[in-house]
């Protein structure tokens, strides 16, 4: 990661399409309080029981995370230029192993000084960091100057896998501090990952920040990862600050999300629910973004229904909601229609559409729910 | 009759239905995978109910969030109990929480539909 050039800018869709070697990305950008990071280390537990995955590495993901987000919120700054004050965390899965990335802005000052520690425990062999480890156990767990903490330590001998990190310049005081574990379970090393290993975290922190991301979440939309993603974008301090605009988001959420759970298509077979969920926010409007595949013979239906949802006005929609509501009682499947009903009338915006041609026989689509505070 | 309880969850309402009290409540958040499917059994108690219901019915909706896959079971609920509001007393409290305009309208709009005067409670 050190030293190179950072990629172009990718769109949503085809950054979807890159991170679709992955079978789950998440990251989270903005305030890190202590209600969030137990909502994050909830959404990555479930999402390892969902994808039922070995013990021993869940117990070593669950310690990476817990390390890396308390660097985030050791180090986050109080400063009013989001790039400095924002913390950001992402974790990525792949067959065979996770890659948990974090940032943070740190003082130009303190990069020799960090570098060091990190270029020092990156170096050793296996049996050099645990007498290494000894020894500054030994002497209380306090580090001497230049000599790396035990939290580096440990990441390293958990994750059995360097360190990767970066920094990038801000401005004259600041740099944005890049660092990536990569734990794997020593079976499987699917080497297509490899590919994208050392760009993915500043990839994924580049397209969040340049669309102002609060969220971003791929993966598969089962009920238990639906369930969990809420909880932990309810606990996003963004959304807690205002009562009524803070029940709308969620309102919204849960019918954006369900929809995908419901209708997405599978690309390999039916079971699977790839999708994406992103929460931005662009001058006081809050936008809940999903994107997910649709076979394309159900497009002309899903444009139509929206289109029409859209040229409604007040008293229109609230009589087509009574109607809907009767209509549905019995057709599980059918919930689409009074959820984009309900997201209209929440939101007090249109609904967007954006189709992004992927298949001969499937589209991305796009849907966003733009709510003003 | 028996009486069904649920424990809240993160995504399950707490409900409370007793047959024999004429008591019917359900609250928190009603976003389950399978709304049909999680309401059927309630609805088949609610129905069980009809056939030798009480004097005086109360029910007590009082919801942080409800997806609308099941605003549309809440609503087969509810007119079911507009039919036996013809010939029994029958109560619908809409509480919800002080500042929900959301969960405030939702209420609004199943009240049209039925014959009801629901009771709005701010709590």
């Amino acid at each position: 990661m050190q030293g190179t050039n950072s990629g172009k800018y990718l769109s949503i869709a085809e950054l979807f399409k890159v991170l679709n070697h992955y079978q789950l990305n998440y990251a989270y950008n903005g305030d890190f309080t202590n209600d969030l990071t137990e909502r994050i280390l909830s959404l990555a537990e479930t999402n390892m029981e969902v994808e039922s995955e070995n013990l021993k590495i869940k117990k070593k993901v669950y310690f990476i995370i817990v390390e890396s987000l308390q660097n985030i919120t050791r180090h986050q700054g109080s400063s009013k230029n989001a790039r400095l004050a924002d913390g950001f965390f992402s974790i990525h899965k792949f067959l065979g192993g996770y890659l948990v990335g974090s940032g943070n802005a740190i003082e130009n000052d303190h990069i020799d000084t960090l570098s060091q520690k990190l270029n020092k425990v990156n170096a050793m062999s296996a049996e050099e960091l645990k007498d290494y480890q000894k020894e500054v156990l030994s002497a209380g767990g306090f580090s001497e100057k230049g000599g790396a903490g035990l939290g580096l330590i440990e990441m390293v001998r958990k994750s059995g896998n360097k360190l990767l990190y970066d920094f990038e310049k801000i401005d004259e005081q600041n740099s944005y501090f890049y660092f990536q574990s990569k734990i794997t379970d020593g079976s499987s090393e699917n080497t297509k990952i490899d590919e994208y290993n050392h760009e993915v975290v500043k990839r994924v922190h580049k397209a969040v920040t340049e669309n102002n991301l609060k969220i971003f979440f791929q993966g598969q939309f089962k009920h238990e990862n639906v369930r969990s993603l809420l909880s932990m974008a309810e606990g996003s301090i963004y959304l807690t600050e205002n009562f009524g605009f803070k029940k709308t988001s969620v309102a919204i959420m849960i019918e954006l999300l369900q929809n995908i759970s419901y209708h997405a298509a599978g690309l390999n077979n039916s079971d699977e629910r790839p999708g994406l969920f992103m929460v931005a926010d662009n001058n006081n409007v809050c936008s809940l973004i999903t994107g997910n595949y649709v076979e394309n013979f159900k497009i002309d239906e899903l444009i139509k229904k929206i289109d029409f949802v859209n040229s409604l006005d007040n008293s229109a929609i609230e009589k087509l909601y009574l109607e809907t509501i009767v209509l549905e009682q019995d057709d599980q499947k059918k919930g689409a229609g009074l959820g984009f009903i309900d997201i209209r009338i929440k939101s007090k915006n249109k609904i967007e559409i954006e189709m992004v041609p992927y298949t001969d026989d499937k589209t991305f689509v796009i849907i966003k729910a733009n709510i003003s505070y | 009759m028996e009486i069904l309880k649920l424990e809240a969850t993160e995504d399950l309402p707490c409900l409370l239905f007793d047959g024999d009290k004429g008591v019917f409540e359900i609250s928190r958040r009603s976003l389950p995978e399978n709304a049909i499917r999680f309401y059927e059994p309630y609805i088949d108690y609610i129905n069980e109910y009809l056939r030798s219901p009480k004097e005086e019915t109360n029910i007590v909706f009082h919801f942080d969030y409800v997806s609308t896959s099941s605003t549309k079971q809440i609503m087969k609920m509810i007119m079911l109990f507009d039919q036996l509001k013809q010939t029994k007393k029958v109560n619908l409290n809409w509480n919800y929480d002080k500042g929900d305009v959301d969960m405030l309208q939702t209420g609004s709009r199943l009240q049209q539909l039925t014959s009801f005067k629901f009771v709005f409670n701010e709590v």
